[in-house]
Formats: C-alpha cells, sequence, structure tokens
C-alpha cells in the first residue's frame, strides 16, 4: 500500500495533462447545458414540450432532473467511462511502459488500487458537468416562461448521490476489470456494447416482468426501481420531492455493488506482473529457421531469373480483384467477434418484441397475430440501431485496415485504382446488414410458423427487408465511407459518422431545415397495410432514394478519387488524383449517372415538392394556424345557421387518388337573430371547388385560400326560422406528392374520406394553436384551454362532435371502380352499374350527428340478420379485407349481444343496420363509431389475436363502439366539461356490463387493475389540473380508464339494475334533444334520485370530486374455535384523501362502505384458487378499525376492498396471508 | 532504362528541408543511396514510389513522368519500404499470391509459378503456410522483397532493407539482392556504406536534402586513395588530434582508440597511411559538407 497515494496522485495528474481530460469535459459540459436548454425553453417550446414539461410540470423539478441526469448518465456517462476507466493498466501495455513500471517495487494493491481510483475520481469529476451544464441552461435568463421553481442546489447534488456515482462505480469496475485483464482494446468496444444493451434491455425487461421487486432489481442503473417507485407519484410530488434511498433501490445497489466489488477483487486476484498473458506467449514468439542455412556469397552478376508473366489491366481482372479484396474484407468482418455480439444481442433484442407476452404487456392486453409487416417491423426495430452501430465501426475498421497493420505503402503501390479498394469495402459493408436482416427474417419466420400462423409472404420480406431497408444502409455506409476517407484519424471519423447520422435525421430538422431534399437518405415513413400493400407511399419513398442514390454514387466516386495513397496527406494531389481519375471512361460514366439521377430525381422531387404541392416547414405552418386565428377569431361569436340536410354525390378514383364531390347542404337559422354573412371552412382536405354557391344573391364573396375560408355576404340577411341552400362541387385532386405530410386518405384499397373534407361553418376555435410557448412566440394573447364550466349556456347551443349542425337528414351517393364497394352511414337505396363504375345510394332514414365517413375498397362481405328478441331484425354487416377472418364470428357475437344488452337497458337500436368495415392501418390505427357504422383500422381489431389476453379486445372493443350508438348517437352532450364522460366513459361501462354478463365478475376485476394502474399513471403525467370525472376535460385517462373504475363500483355498491333503470330514464328524457344539450349535470340528477341515502356520499366521491383511499390490512390472525369454527381478527386501515386536482391531499372523515373480505385456497377446476368465505361491505368511520369474523373453514387472507373498486395507490397492502395467532 | 532526377525539391510543412534541388541519373543496376539518419533518403524514395509529391523538380523514368502518371509507375514498380506490417492471419503464400492478383498477374498458372519462385528464391519455401505475422525479421524483409518482385518490375525500390538485421541475415539479404539483376533500376537507400560497397554498381551520397556525391563506389573510393591516415591514440588525445587534423572517425580498441583523418598531406606521427575505403569517402564527404553548411 505504501505507493498508493503516489500512483494516484501521478494517475490524477497524468489524466490532467491530457487534452481527452478537456475534450469530454467540455462534452459533459455541453451536454448537460442541451438538456438544460431543451428543459427550461431554451431551444423552442415544441422540445420542452416533449420532455413533459409544461402546465404545472416544472421545468427544474427534482424528479424531471434526477430522471434525466441519469439517463445522460447511462449514455454519455458510458463513454466517458469506457474512454476513462477502461486503459489506466491497459496503457501501460499498449505503451510497452510496463515493462519499466513492473520492474519497479510497486505492489498491486497500490498500483491497482491507484491508477482505478485516479481514473475513478477525474470521471466523476468530468460526469459533475453534466449536471452544472443542466443547472446553468435551466436558470438561463431566458424569457421567463413561468415553468421554473427555485434554484434548489440539493436537486442537482441528491441525483449524484442517490443514482449516478452508484452507476458510475459499477460501470467503471467492469470497465477496468475486462480491459485490465484482457488487455485488448476490443473488449472496450463490446463491453460499450453489452452495456447499453443490458441497460435498454433491463427496463424493457421491467414492463415484462409483472413483478415490481424483480424488475427493479434487475437493472443496474436502478432507473427500473426509480420508475417504478414514482410512478404514481402526482405533479405536486414530482414537483418537490426528491428521490431518496428507499429500500428497493438500496437492495438493487447492495447486489449490484456487491458485483461491483466482486468484479474488482477478482481483478486484483487475476492481475499479474507478467510481460504478457500466458496465452499470448504463443502467438508472440517468433519462429525461428530451423537448422543452419549456409551463406552463399554469390558472384556479381548472377540474374534471378523469375518464370515470365503477363499483366493485364481490363475491367474483368478489375472484377476479380474486386472479389479477391472483398472476400479479405468479409473474413476480416466475420471473424471479429463484435460482429458475432453485435448480432447476438440484436437477434435478443427481436426474440424480446417477438414474445407475445411482450405484445401483450404494450397495449390493453391484447397482441396481434404475427402478421408478416409486424414481423418486418420486429426486425428493424431489433436490428435498426445494431446495424448502424456495426456499419460506423466497421467502415471506420477497413477503411484505416491498411494503415492499421501498416500495410498500406505495399497496398498504395500497387497498380490497382483506389476504387477497386474502396469499392471492395463498400460490398463487404454491404454484407453486413444483408446478414443481420437475413437471419432476423429466420427468426420472424419460426417465430410466425410456432404460433401457429402460415401466411408467411416470403416476398414482402425480400422486398421490405433486402430491398427497401437496404437502399439506406447502402446510402449510410457510403457515407460513412465517404467521412473515414476524409477524416485525419479514425475516431473522428467515427464521430462525424454519428453525427451525420443523427443529423440527416433529427438536427437538422429541429434546427428548421425540414425540406427532405436537404438530408442526406431521408425518404418517406413507410407504412404497410394488407389492404394497400406500401400504398401511396412507395412512388415518392422511391423517387427520394433514386435521388439520394445519385448522390452516393458521386460521394463513392469522390471518396475513391480522394483516397489517400501514400504516407502524405497532401490535399491538392488528392484533388488532382479525384480529377484525374474522372477522366477514366468507366468512372466518368457512373459520374454522368449519379449526376443524372441526382438531378433528375432531385428536380422531380422538387417539382413535386415545392411547385405541384406548396412547401411549408413547421414554422410556415404555425405562422399559418396562428393568422386563422388572429384574422377570423372575431367570427366566433357570430351567429350562423346550422346545416339540417346533407346531400352528396362522390365520384371516387382510388386508382389516381382523386375524387370529385357535388353537394348540397341546406341551412338553417336556428338563432334568435337574423345572419348577414356565413362564414365556411371550405375543406381541411385540399377540395378545390368549382362551384360553391348559395341559394340567395350575395353582396360580397371573399375567399382566403391560404387560410381556407370562405366568407358569404349575403345581400339580405337570412331571417330566423329561414332556410337556404349551399350547392358545391369541387375535386380533390392528388398531384404528385407533398415535402411532409402525405394526404394516404384517397388509398387505392380502403379509400378514407372524412366529413371534414367537404365544407363547414363557422370559425372553429379547435384549429387555434393551445400549446402557450407557441401562442406568444406568434403573438396571439394568452388563453386557457379548458371546456366551458357546464354552467356555460351558450356552449350548451352545440355539441363537440359538429358545432354547425345538430341533428341531420343525410344521403350520400358514391361512385366507384367496378371492383370496389363504397360505404356511408345509412340503408343502401340502390346499387347500379354505368360505364364500367359502380354506384351505391345511400340514405339514413333517422336523425343522425354530423360525423360521418366515406369508404371504398375491395371487400369481403360477411352478412347476418340478427332477430333481436326474436322480433326485431337487425342486419349486422362486415367489410373486411379477406385475409382477415380471425375475429368476425366474436364481432358479430359482440354485436348481437351488445346490441340486445343495451336495447334492454337503455333502450332501442335507432337503425336497422350495424356495420363494421376495415380501414389501413396508414389512416391511423384507431376503432371509430359513426352512425350505424363502425370503422375499425386493420390494426386495431382485424388482426387482433383474441386469444392472446384476459379481455377478449375484438369483443371488447367492438362492444364499446356499438355502445357510442347510444352514448354520442343518441345521447350527446353539450360543449362542456364532462362531455366525453357521456360518451367515452357511458361507453366504457356499456361495454363492461356486456363482458361480466359474458364473462363473469373474475375477468372484470383483472381488467379494472389494468385501468387503475393507468388511471394512476395518467394523472401522474397531468399538465394541467386532473378534474373529477364529472368534469373531464378531454383527459384520457379519466375519460376511459377512471371512467371504467367509477361506474364499475358505482353499479357494485348501487346495483346494476337500479343503475340501468336510472339511466335508462335519463336517455328517454334527453336523447335526440334538440338544444341546449344535455351535461353530467342532468346525468347526476337522475342517479341521485335512483341512489339510496347511505350511498349518497359515493356520488359525490366517484364523480365530483377526486378521491382517494389508502386501505390497507395492518394486523391479522385467526384462532380456531371449539366448534372447528375460525375466529378471524384483523386490524384495518382506512384513510381517505381528497386531492384538490393539482396534487394536493388533505386527509377527511371517513364514513364509508367498503368491502371486507375473508377467503380461503381451494381447488377450482384443478387451480389454486383463493375463494371468498366472507364477503360484506362493513362502515368505517375511524382511520383504524379491528373486526373480529367467524368463518366456518380455514382462512388463508384477508382483505379490505381486495376487488380494488376504490381508488387507492398502493393496492398490493389491501390484502394480506392470515397467519394462525401465536400464544 | 534511366531514371532521371532533375531539381526534385521537398519542403514539409514543419519547415524541413527534405530534398534540396536533388539532381540523380540512375541506370539500370543496383544504386545504393547513403546518407544519415534524416538525409531525405526516405522522402525520395517515397516520392520515386508515388506515395508522395514533391514540391518541384521532375522524375523521369524513360518517357514515363513518375511524379504525374503514377499509375503507370505503380505497373512497373516494386517497393519495399523501409518498415511494413502485413495481415496477421494470412500466409506467406497466401499474402504474395494476393498480391499477385492486384498487381495485375490474372494467369492461376503464371501466378503460382511465380509466387514459387519467389520463395524459392527468397528461402521462404519451407515456410510458405506460415503466417507472416510470425515470420522473423529477416524472414520478413525477405518476404518484403519478393512482393516488391512480383510481376517482372521495371524499377525496385528498397527502403534501409537491412536496418535491424543480424549479420548473418544481412548478408542472407543483401546476396537476394545481389541476384536481382541488371536489366533493371534497383535502388537501395541505407545509412550502413558496406551495404553500398558490396553491392551497388553505382551510388550517391545524400545529406540534409542535397547530393553531396555521386558515382560509382570504386571510382569514389580510388579518388581517396593515399588520403586517409590511421593512427592509436589514448582517448585524452582525441581532443587535441581533433584541433589539429580532419579526424572523421574513431573506435574504441582495447581501451585506447583507433582514429582516422581524411587529408591531403599525413597529419605525421603516430598516423600511417591507410587503405581508404567507402567509409573514409562517406564520412569525410559528410564532414566537408556539414562544415560548408556552418
Amino acid at each position: 500500500m505504501h505507493l498508493f497515494k503516489e500512483i494516484l496522485l501521478f494517475e490524477i495528474k497524468y489524466r490532467l495533462k491530457r487534452p481527452s481530460f478537456y475534450v469530454y469535459t467540455t462534452i459533459a459540459l455541453l451536454t448537460g447545458m442541451l438538456y438544460g436548454s431543451i428543459l427550461s425553453g431554451g431551444l423552442g417550446p415544441e422540445t420542452t414540450q416533449s420532455m413533459g414539461v409544461g402546465g404545472n410540470n416544472l421545468a427544474n423539478s427534482p424528479i424531471l432532473i434526477h430522471t434525466l441526469l441519469l439517463a445522460i448518465a447511462q449514455i454519455a456517462g458510458l463513454f466517458i467511462i469506457a474512454a476513462f476507466m477502461a486503459v489506466p493498466v491497459f496503457r501501460d501495455f499498449q505503451r510497452n511502459a510496463h515493462s519499466l513500471f513492473f520492474t519497479k517495487p510497486i505492489d498491486k494493491i497500490s498500483y491497482l488500487g491507484g491508477r482505478f481510483m485516479g481514473s475513478f475520481l477525474i470521471v466523476l469529476f468530468i460526469l459533475l458537468f453534466l449536471g452544472v451544464g443542466m443547472a446553468v441552461m435551466i436558470h438561463w435568463p431566458w424569457e421567463d416562461s413561468g415553468k421554473l421553481g427555485p434554484f434548489v442546489l440539493w436537486h442537482y447534488v441528491n441525483p449524484y448521490l442517490v443514482s449516478i456515482f452508484p452507476f458510475a462505480f459499477f460501470t467503471s469496475s467492469i470497465f477496468f476489470a475486462i480491459v485490465t485483464l484482457s488487455r485488448n482494446e476490443l473488449f472496450i468496444y463490446l463491453n460499450a456494447i453489452v452495456m447499453l444493451v443490458l441497460f435498454s434491455f433491463a427496463s424493457t425487461l421491467s414492463n415484462l416482468v409483472d413483478s415490481k421487486v424483480l424488475a427493479s432489481l434487475l437493472d443496474p442503473t436502478g432507473s427500473v426501481a426509480i420508475v417504478k417507485h414514482i410512478e404514481f407519484w402526482t405533479v405536486a410530488e414530482k414537483n418537490t420531492q426528491v428521490i431518496g434511498m428507499f429500500p428497493l433501490l438500496a437492495w438493487n445497489y447492495v447486489i449490484w455493488m456487491g458485483v461491483a466489488i466482486a468484479i474488482i477483487v477478482l481483478t486484483y486476484r487475476n492481475f499479474s506482473f507478467s510481460y504478457a498473458r500466458p496465452k499470448m506467449l504463443k502467438s508472440s514468439q517468433k519462429i525461428q529457421e530451423r537448422g543452419s542455412i549456409p551463406v552463399n556469397i554469390h558472384l556479381f552478376g548472377r540474374t534471378v531469373s523469375l518464370p515470365k508473366v503477363s499483366l493485364s489491366y481490363t475491367w474483368q481482372n478489375h472484377l476479380s480483384q474486386l472479389w479477391l479484396l472483398t472476400k479479405m474484407e468479409l473474413r476480416r468482418i466475420f471473424r471479429s467477434p463484435v460482429l458475432w455480439v453485435m448480432f447476438a444481442v440484436g437477434v435478443l433484442m427481436m426474440i424480446l418484441t417477438l414474445l407475445p407476452f411482450v405484445q401483450r404487456m404494450a397495449g390493453m392486453g391484447a397482441s396481434t397475430y404475427p402478421v408478416t409487416y409486424g414481423m418486418i417491423g420486429s426486425i428493424v426495430g431489433g436490428f435498426g440501431l445494431f446495424i448502424i452501430a456495426a456499419i460506423i465501426f466497421w467502415t471506420g475498421e477497413l477503411v484505416w485496415r491498411e494503415r492499421h497493420h501498416r500495410i498500406n505503402e505495399l497496398m498504395d503501390v500497387l497498380p490497382t485504382p483506389s476504387g477497386i479498394n474502396l469499392g471492395s469495402k463498400f460490398i463487404a459493408l454491404l454484407s453486413m446488414p444483408v446478414f443481420f436482416l437475413l437471419g432476423g427474417i429466420l427468426i420472424a419466420i419460426i417465430a410466425q410458423l410456432v404460433q401457429g400462423y402460415f401466411r408467411i409472404e416470403p416476398g414482402l420480406y425480400l422486398q421490405r427487408v433486402l430491398g427497401i431497408e437496404m437502399i439506406d444502409h447502402a446510402l449510410f455506409i457510403v457515407l460513412c465511407l465517404f467521412i473515414q476517407v476524409l477524416s485525419p484519424n479514425k475516431y473522428l471519423g467515427f464521430f462525424i459518422c454519428v453525427l451525420a447520422f443523427f443529423g440527416f435525421g433529427s438536427i437538422l430538422p429541429s434546427l428548421g431545415v425540414e425540406d427532405r431534399l436537404f438530408r442526406y437518405m431521408s425518404g418517406y415513413r413507410l407504412s404497410y397495410s394488407d389492404m394497400n400493400g406500401y400504398g401511396p407511399f412507395m412512388h415518392p419513398y422511391m423517387s427520394m432514394k433514386a435521388y439520394w442514390l445519385g448522390a452516393a454514387i458521386l460521394l463513392g466516386i469522390s471518396g475513391a478519387g480522394l483516397y489517400l495513397r501514400g504516407t502524405e496527406n497532401n490535399w491538392i494531389a488528392r484533388f488532382t488524383q479525384l480529377k484525374q481519375s474522372i477522366r477514366k471512361p468507366v468512372v466518368l460514366g457512373a459520374t454522368l449517372l449519379g449526376a443524372a439521377l441526382f438531378l433528375g430525381f432531385g428536380s422531380y422531387v422538387y417539382y413535386n415538392t415545392h411547385i405541384l404541392n406548396d412547401f411549408l416547414n413547421s414554422k410556415d405552418r404555425n405562422k399559418e394556424q396562428a393568422e386563422y386565428e388572429k384574422k377570423y377569431k372575431f367570427l366566433e361569436g357570430k351567429a350562423q345557421p346550422k346545416i339540417t340536410d346533407v346531400t352528396l354525390e362522390v365520384d371516387m378514383f382510388p386508382e389516381t387518388q382523386d375524387f370529385h364531390v357535388t353537394g348540397q347542404y341546406k341551412l338553417k337559422n336556428k338563432t334568435a337573430t337574423a345572419i348577414d354573412s356565413i362564414v365556411f371552412l371550405p375543406s381541411l382536405g385540399n377540395v378545390e371547388y368549382s362551384k360553391f354557391e348559395l341559394s340567395r344573391s350575395l353582396k360580397e364573396r371573399i375567399e382566403d385560400d391560404d387560410l381556407g375560408i370562405f366568407l358569404l355576404v349575403l345581400a339580405e340577411a337570412l331571417e330566423p326560422g329561414d332556410s337556404l341552400y349551399l350547392d358545391f362541387e369541387g375535386d380533390y385532386q392528388t398531384n404528385g406528392f407533398p415535402n411532409n405530410g402525405l394526404d394516404t386518405r384517397m388509398a387505392e384499397n380502403g379509400a378514407f374520406i372524412p366529413h371534414s373534407y367537404f365544407p363547414e361553418i363557422g370559425y372553429n376555435p379547435l384549429y387555434e394553436h393551445t400549446s402557450p410557448e407557441v401562442r406568444k412566440e406568434y403573438g396571439l394573447p394568452k388563453r386557457e384551454f379548458r371546456f366551458p364550466p357546464r354552467t356555460d349556456t351558450a356552449s350548451l347551443e352545440y355539441t363537440l362532435i359538429a358545432r354547425d349542425s345538430d341533428w341531420i337528414n343525410f344521403s350520400c351517393t358514391i361512385s366507384t371502380e367496378a371492383d370496389q364497394i363504397a360505404i356511408a352511414p345509412g340503408y343502401l337505396q340502390k346499387e347500379w352499374e354505368d360505364n364500367g363504375r359502380k354506384y351505391f345510394a345511400y340514405k339514413m332514414d333517422s336523425k343522425m350527428l354530423k360525423f360521418y365517413n366515406l369508404l371504398s375498397g375491395k371487400y369481403e362481405v360477411m352478412k347476418e340478420q340478427f332477430m333481436m328478441y326474436d322480433s326485431i331484425p337487425i342486419d349486422l354487416e362486415i367489410y373486411y379485407h379477406e385475409q382477415h377472418d380471425y375475429n368476425l364470428e366474436a364481432m358479430m357475437d359482440a354485436m348481437k349481444k351488445s346490441l340486445s344488452y343495451y336495447t334492454e337497458n337503455f333502450g332501442p337500436y335507432q337503425h336497422k343496420v350495424a356495420r363494421i368495415l376495415e380501414f389501413p392501418r396508414h389512416h391511423g390505427q384507431f376503432a371509430q363509431s359513426f352512425p350505424n357504422t363502425i370503422s375499425y383500422s386493420e390494426s386495431a381489431g382485424f388482426i387482433i389475436d383474441a386469444e392472446s389476453s384476459d379481455v377478449d379486445m375484438p369483443f371488447y372493443v367492438t362492444a364499446h363502439e356499438l355502445a357510442h350508438q347510444w352514448w354520442a348517437h343518441q345521447v350527446v352532450g353539450g360543449a362542456v366539461e364532462g362531455f366525453q364522460f357521456l360518451s367515452e366513459s357511458m361507453s366504457q361501462y356499456s361495454a363492461m356490463m356486456v363482458m361480466k354478463k359474458e364473462l363473469g365478475e373474475a375477468q372484470i376485476e383483472k381488467y379494472l387493475q389494468h385501468e387503475l394502474n393507468q388511471y394512476l399513471k395518467g394523472r401522474g403525467g397531468e399538465s394541467r389540473k386532473e378534474n373529477p370525472s364529472h368534469m373531464v376535460d378531454q383527459q384520457f385517462y379519466i375519460q376511459y380508464n377512471k371512467g371504467s373504475l367509477v361506474m364499475y363500483a358505482l353499479q357494485d355498491y348501487i346495483g346494476e339494475d337500479t343503475l340501468n333503470a336510472a339511466i335508462r330514464r335519463y336517455v328517454d328524457a334527453v336523447k335526440f334533444q334538440e338544444p341546449p344539450f344535455t351535461t353530467t349535470l342532468e346525468w347526476m340528477d337522475y342517479i341521485r334520485a335512483a341512489t339510496p341515502d347511505s350511498f349518497q356520499y359515493l356520488l359525490t366521491d366517484l364523480f365530483e370530486t377526486i378521491t382517494l383511499f389508502e386501505n390497507q390490512i395492518l394486523e391479522t390472525d385467526y384462532e380456531e374455535q371449539n366448534d372447528s369454527s375460525y375466529l378471524v381478527r384483523m386490524k384495518i386501515l382506512t384513510e381517505k384523501k381528497r386531492d384538490d386536482g393539482e396534487g394536493e391531499e388533505t386527509n377527511i372523515a371517513i364514513k364509508d362502505y367498503i368491502d371486507v373480505g375473508i377467503f380461503a385456497r381451494k381447488k377450482v377446476e384443478g387451480e389454486w384458487e383463493d375463494v371468498p368465505l366472507y364477503f360484506q361491505k362493513h362502515q368505517f368511520t375511524q382511520d383504524t378499525t379491528e373486526l373480529k369474523i367467524l368463518v366456518s373453514s380455514k382462512p388463508s387472507k384477508v382483505g379490505i376492498d381486495p376487488y380494488h373498486k376504490l381508488i387507492d395507490r398502493t393496492t398490493s397492502n389491501n390484502s394480506k396471508r392470515i397467519q394462525k395467532k401465536s400464544n | 532504362m534511366k531514371l532521371h532526377i532533375q531539381n526534385l525539391s521537398k519542403t514539409y510543412p514543419n519547415g524541413t528541408k527534405a530534398l534540396n534541388k536533388v539532381n540523380l541519373t540512375i541506370e539500370n543496376g543496383m544504386f545504393g543511396l547513403l546518407g544519415p539518419n534524416g538525409a531525405g533518403k526516405s522522402t525520395l524514395m517515397r516520392t520515386i514510389a508515388t506515395l508522395q509529391e514533391a514540391d518541384d523538380g521532375t522524375v523521369m523514368l524513360d518517357e514515363l513522368d513518375v511524379l504525374k502518371e503514377k499509375h503507370e509507375v505503380r505497373k512497373i514498380l516494386g517497393y519495399l519500404p523501409q518498415s511494413f506490417g502485413v495481415y496477421p492471419d494470412v500466409s506467406a503464400q497466401e499474402m504474395l499470391d494476393h498480391f499477385a492478383r492486384l498487381k495485375g498477374i490474372h494467369d492461376k498458372a503464371e501466378r503460382s509459378d511465380t509466387v514459387n519462385a519467389l520463395l524459392e528464391q527468397t528461402n521462404l519455401s519451407h515456410v510458405r503456410k506460415v503466417k507472416v505475422g510470425t515470420f522473423s525479421g529477416g524472414m520478413r524483409q525477405r518476404f518484403g522483397i519478393a512482393q516488391a518482385l512480383l510481376a517482372s518490375p521495371k524499377l525496385v525500390i528498397v527502403d534501409e532493407p537491412t536496418a535491424g538485421l543480424d549479420p548473418v541475415e544481412r548478408t542472407r539479404f543483401s546476396n537476394l539482392l545481389a541476384e536481382i539483376g541488371e536489366q533493371i533500376i534497383v535502388i537501395l537507400s541505407t545509412h550502413i556504406v558496406d551495404d553500398v560497397s558490396d553491392l551497388c554498381q553505382g551510388m550517391a551520397i545524400l545529406n540534409k536534402g542535397t547530393v553531396i556525391a555521386t558515382g560509382k563506389p570504386l571510382e569514389l573510393m580510388s579518388e581517396a586513395q593515399g588520403k586517409v591516415w590511421e593512427a592509436t591514440i589514448e582517448k585524452s588525445e582525441h581532443e587535441a588530434y581533433q584541433k589539429s587534423c580532419n579526424l572523421i572517425s574513431y573506435r574504441h580498441f582495447s581501451g585506447k582508440l583507433i582514429v582516422r583523418a581524411f587529408q591531403d598531406a599525413s597529419p605525421g606521427d603516430p598516423f600511417s597511411p591507410t587503405k581508404a575505403t567507402l567509409g573514409d569517402v562517406y564520412f569525410s564527404r559528410i564532414k566537408e559538407a556539414d562544415h560548408a553548411l556552418v
């Protein structure tokens, strides 16, 4: 130990002298500053929101600082640690200084310990700059955005103590050990890869492992433990509380610090002051020639006669040289362990995403069938980053290979053109993604077969994976080769390659360069659909890629020409070399081809994206949106007529992606004032009108095409009660393709025209900017985006579905291509063929909301007539893509059971037909309920594997969507708070009741557990204010998840029948009502009336406030009585709290009825289950209560609210295993 | 064939004048380039071998402009750099075959004959299957010359090939070079005088980028005959003699020094005349040139 201090100080001084220390410190500082600026809004409001800042979430909340610092440390820190911790001992071997050190009287502990600690202290010091940079930029005096709490030093210090230092120690010890023992630089790379994967793997794994404890302990960084720990924290908690050392994290550290220390001990034991690793001895021995070879002195002039050779330099010979070199490079790549580690990890990542339980956890508990495009997603996702990393790494290795082996002077003087050399590297590099992806395809196909899915599409695999994906890889390889050829060293080359990858992909657009023409490799995001293939994406995509291919050819030629041959980097000579190389006919030809592709397709893309279509970047679009508000906001309150009749004739041309529309609206002045002018939003979908006429004469006509507003001033005002007609005719034309936002609605198979493509009336505040930061930037006044309160009578004059209409009469005739079926709401009146086109005339016989879509596709149809209650005939229809017949029965079944339940409990179905239809997934991945028509995205129901989850998703989703035929299409609320309770929460409730009837309560309870978790997570991410469920304001976690919970609890407490009867009375009172529309206040009147006095408090808790419980079994035991009954004693905690919506909780007195359950372990159908022995609601009036209950058989478990009907942040302590009382 | 080097100059970015108006004419046969470390030998060699650019001047191989038509030069060039590495996992035979293909020998039979003949010639036949990475220094140099001789080069450039070789290996290597032939130009750079006197028909001495002597070794030696004097002296006398006569070299011998002087007239007792060697020419010319610069 005596030299420890000496060596430690030497190490630190050595480090401080090296430029790398300053480089990495700067990098750490800049990285911290970058994220600090993002948080505080220095880089624009959009980026800030992406970090979850905004609303009540402070930019410098201790949680955000902590998690972000840890996340950066995991990535940037890993590289810093790799750079510093891998080399302290290895350095001596690398520079052959070890023989100098090892011959000195130094002991192992001082040497290893000193070197380790010295470098480790340096690493810690550098890591501090992440926090320094972040703090500086967070508190930088930008314009005050009001999202900043006061500066608290502890918030920056604490993450280091709790998370970053332990992480650094663990990682450092591994790097130090591996490289010190192996003495091989390669292991730095390998280890870095493995660690990166390990960290991402840990967080993926945490989503899979149900056990919070296991997931937390498996992750050496502790991030998972932290994420789980703060999962249900409210915004207020996140803004103020720091993450201390909680037990799970402490245990995590006990385990992983133990591992780290074990590794260090192992390193110490195995390290020896020897010249070389024993294994290395063999290869470092130079062979000696056997025996003595006589030294012959030859006479001058004895000429060596070598066999005659003929030399040739034809292109065939060059090709054979290319192949020769390629083989050499291939051998190099495929013999390296780095490649195989990357491949293995890629395979692992891919398998992980393929496992059915992964998908189940990711979605709402159901996974889709392993369709080929989904598999392709897994291949590309699993291998994507590895391929990029492999390309960057191997390009550097190959380009610098000759120089690394010091064979460059031998190679450079050979009469082989540089292009051949570089070309061979290109081909060898290209083989790597091919190999990775082929492996991926193989695994994908095996996965499909294992899951019993036999519709394997080899063509699609090859087209996408080996065709489309390879284009990008080839482009990237060329770019990396070019960079490495120009770079003065390999490592700078690596850095520039990484920078280029992210630069072209995401950094440039965030700096405002959105034009794809300026971003190398850019294309369009491809989305495959079974219905429509790559459909509209393929042509623009390929045009872009042809353009970049041209660029790549030019880059490649430049790279070969500028390739450094010789020992001196002379740029003038390299450019001369380039000029000379282009003179060769082959190269000249290729240059011309490249230039032709580049300029030709460049012009073509430019023509499409800038001339045929306007080029707007997001700033332009934001500005237009702001202009819209500035210019026309004044029209908002103006009285406008409402649409009462819609008649459409639409000719769809899916092949050319166009349609023609002729339409008529009847408009009626339903207000009490005369209307002198009408504002139209002519189309959200670029319909150009050739006719847009009112049936009355105009005084003035203003058409603002830029902002999409028509203002028609009537010569004579429209008196209250009067009507007029709007006649319009227009064309939607797809002209080429735009730079961003491809409109894919008019797909070749599965065209989907939403009602918003046709004229709307009035100024629509929904198109205003909502982000306060963006509003400020464009000089818009501050505005709170909340729905008006339920008492705002003006807002009750219209619904959120459509501001410009209440209920309409609707008819629509659609023509389409002969092999397609066109569908609109209503009933098919007539179907005919004319001029090679098919016509479908639809008419709706009852009132409906102005909320429809028009579809056309090559559908298979399943039809069935359902006699509801043996007396009401309903036509059930499913229009589906021929391959997607998996869930048709379940959907039919769901339609029948839902229609029956809803009709019985909520009143009659307003239509004679119910139909489901499928649309291509690039329109979106949702299901939506239109009048008598439910549209499902192909991936949102048709290919879900119903058996993959506890809840039959196709059945459930169908039940939910069908419920909307009542909840929205019959009962629709005014445009105020709580609107979504009446539509979504009520649909959730309806569907749950159908499910309960079908599957029993046990299944629903599993579903509710999922809903509770989603709700608690959702409220933690609330950026505004959490509303009580009855005042929900477009808050998904409330309208869906909390909606399910509170409605289920209500029917449990007051009874399903009582509740449904009350709902029925409400429906009868408000369905199809004219304005003013109903609200949840009115709903509550009916429910209150039906609720017994003892449960009135519950309505307040569930709907009107945010009420939370902390229910817990504190102690429990049992005594066996003489009569072989069992006396169960339990001590129960029941705390009740109110949250003010901003995370401020107050305890309130309890006087509530809560379930108490006692269970026994019994075998039910061959499986052990907890079967209730006792289940009763008890009223609790104090926080702690002791109960004694006698049961007839031996209890195993007791619970307070064991099925989680009430909202409780920790459900794990609601139940407890019971023990026999110890005396 | 003739290699004409005219006014070749090169200055490195750090200001070092590596070549200063070098003029040389080199004919077929072995040509030795002698000079101390840093004289510019390697720069000159690499410039002729198309690996570096010159600032000024021309290099013509008969009609071929070496500086401009690098690709054509490479077709007839054999080059053995001062030091070079190899791929660790490739055998001598494979590696030679690899280079042969890249040099343009595409006929399989021809290539295999050439490779075998070269391995034979360089005494590497018995290790043809052994990885080059495990070769000893001498074997590696012989492998180097084998690859340089592939494809019947007309111009062979060998940069300090014997540095670091033990005496046996050095002799072996010299013999090999001597056999290469008279029909092509072989330029050998070295700072070992014996290499040149043993092997070369022509030579030049390069010092600080300037050619300070050129000619045939025997002629240069004969010019020096009668001007070299040798004496055995005490170490303490060394300084005095350095002042009184033109000492060009000394070596230790049994606790004393043997010194050699280069001058027309005898320096007197204890000096006695001795036979001039190429070494004497070399040391005297270098000393002369250094004095001239001061």
